[in-house]
């Protein structure tokens, strides 16, 4: 029983740190869903903002809140700055969601590395009692 | 993904169901099937439902707020319709949560919107009631979202917890099947739809020597065709048929079979092009000139690439049908071009051979453009050419140099931008023309 132990306990730690591996890599996962969500959202809101400044006609004015200050700002400037926010948000959500798709292939990889370490140690055990 | 979610769960509840026999039988193939009431394991679903309420409980937390939402814009507007009515409106202003302090409401037509994500907009009263009406609507488009998915919920619980008071009659059937019977069913249904497949085509050959449609004037073209052929093309013939036929039951395959009126289409369609095909080969002029071209391009690709047909130009004697129509009528727009307007600099320009023959080229390449027999033939001689032509300007680059301040040097640099790219664009349209006029002399 003595090597068989030994054999055990090192697929044990093997299995934990797997384990550990792959609780990380869904958290991970998790943070970067909810960041992308709240990418969207916030691409959603800036393209309400687009049809609205479009809508304004060329007199109109249009200030930013920048900290406690409303700043005031150029129509053509404004449209601009939210155009280009708009796509760096959309670029943003694409890495993100680039990074999710690596994520979840690790994360299946590392599921089947732990179901095949579990296999491996139910024969362990098997033949440890089949042994004794 | 809120749906993808729920029905990947529900796979796998199907999966886990886990069979206690109440009867098992088998079938003729031998594959097993296992009777069983539906009220055992219900647990898993009992969790599907668990799930199913407390997305409703979000959807309809959402829904509300999106009605509070609509309700204070419905608000909203009626007070910006009659702030205007007055230039200062006395009015007991808030002070902190528990005070308020009499006090008058100025500027009763400037009215800072938040647009979102920090940006401002001053409108006139009038001007935010606008906005509010649109920000209403999507309100609306929303709350009828939230209530679909809402009712979707409902009823999706409805139909389960009928399930629960259900008694013994309603039963689930399980069927046990391998991979090798899998393989095996598989193989069967092909060979089922091949015969299906030659009987309606002999069913559909039978019928259409009867009809006088155009559909029956290709058949018996097409078995005249088939006798005109040598052996080796008869060979190659009946093997494209046969690929055609594959691909077809393959496509009845996917599509369950139920498209005979356009597999019957398609099947004609591709004996024509097979016969286009062969003609082509023979030199063989067609009747059918543009027909040709659609037909060929809708044509199975796979044809094509079997037959890996070789393209050139000395054979092929069929005329082109021109892109520019040679009458002068007024609704068409034509371009006139002349070879001595050119001055492109695709060739680096050598000054000694501009210096030296001049003349000669400019000779040459006037006759010579009733002569160009291949592409690679357009450069030499119209390369040749510009070089002849370029006393001129030598090749520039892409941005024009500006000598404005910087402070209107952005607005200038765009502007100065623009017609060089233009030009460059006018340049490459000159060469298209150029290509195109060239293969009409063909």
């Amino acid at each position: 029983m003595g090597p068989g132990g030994a054999e055990v306990a090192q697929m044990q730690k093997k299995f934990e740190g797997e384990l550990v591996a792959l609780k990380k890599i869904q958290k991970d996962l998790t943070k970067t869903t909810t960041l992308r969500s709240q990418l969207d959202g916030q691409l959603n809101e800036n393209k309400v903002v687009k049809e609205e400044l479009d809508l304004l006609d060329m007199n109109a004015v249009v200030y930013k809140l920048i900290g406690p200050a409303l700043i005031r700002q150029d129509l053509e400037e404004a449209r601009q700055n939210v155009g280009k926010r708009i796509d760096y948000i959309q670029q943003e959500i694409k890495r993100h969601e680039n990074g999710m798709e690596d994520l979840e292939k690790k994360a299946d990889e590392k599921r089947d590395c732990i179901s095949k370490l579990q296999q491996q140690m139910q024969q362990i055990m098997i033949k440890a009692q089949g042994s004794q | 993904m809120f749906y993808d979610e729920d029905f990947y769960f529900r796979g796998e509840v199907m999966k886990k169901r886990s069979s206690s026999d109440t009867g098992g039988e088998k079938d003729g193939a031998g594959t097993k099937y296992s009777v069983q009431s539906l009220q055992n394991n219900l647990e898993n679903l009992v969790q599907l439902q668990h799930e199913h309420r407390q997305r409703l409980e979000l959807v309809e937390k959402e829904y509300n707020q999106l009605r509070k939402f609509k309700d204070d814009y419905l608000h909203l507007q009626k007070r910006l319709r009659t702030l205007p009515d007055k230039t200062s409106h006395e009015v007991m202003v808030p002070i902190g949560p528990l005070a308020f302090m009499p006090g008058r409401l100025i500027h009763t037509n400037e009215i800072l919107v938040l647009l979102g994500d920090n940006w401002f907009a001053e409108r006139s009263a009038k001007e935010a009631a606008e906005i509010v009406k649109r920000r209403v609507k999507d309100c609306n488009e929303k709350i009828e979202t939230a209530e679909n998915q809402m009712n979707l919920h409902k009823n999706w619980l409805e139909e389960t917890s009928g399930l629960f008071e259900e008694d013994k009659d309603q039963v689930e059937i399980i069927e046990e099947l391998t991979e090798e019977e899998f393989e095996r069913s598989k193989e069967e249904h092909r060979k089922k739809l091949a015969e299906d497949y030659e009987k309606r085509k002999s069913s559909d050959q039978e019928s259409r020597t009867e009809e006088e449609t155009p559909e029956a004037g290709a058949s018996t073209s097409q078995e005249n065709f088939i006798e005109k052929l040598d052996e080796d093309d008869k060979k190659a013939y009946e093997n494209l048929m046969k690929r055609l036929d594959q691909l077809e039951m393959e496509e009845d395959d996917e599509s369950g079979g139920s498209q005979d009126a356009d597999d019957y289409d398609r099947y004609i369609r591709h004996s024509e092009t097979a016969e286009e095909i062969y003609s082509a080969d023979d030199g063989a002029e067609h009747a059918t000139g543009t027909e040709d071209t659609e037909l060929s391009a809708s044509g199975t690709p796979v044809l094509y690439k079997r037959n890996k047909r070789r393209v050139s130009w000395a054979d092929d004697t069929r005329p082109l049908f021109t892109i520019i129509p040679d009458d002068n009528s007024e609704s068409t727009y034509r371009i006139k071009y002349t070879t001595k307007q050119l001055s492109l600099p695709l060739i680096e320009w050598d000054p000694a051979s501009a210096r030296d023959t001049p003349e000669e080229n400019i000779d040459q390449t006037d006759s010579s453009s009733a002569v160009i027999q291949s592409p690679s033939e357009l450069y030499k001689t119209f390369g040749e050419r510009r070089r002849s032509s370029l006393p001129d300007p030598p090749p520039r680059g892409i941005l024009k140099k500006t000598h404005s301040s910087t402070a209107e040097a952005s607005s200038s640099l765009c502007s100065s931008l623009i017609p060089t790219r233009m030009m460059k664009a006018d340049r490459v349209f000159q060469t298209r023309w150029l290509m195109m006029l060239a293969l009409l002399y063909l």
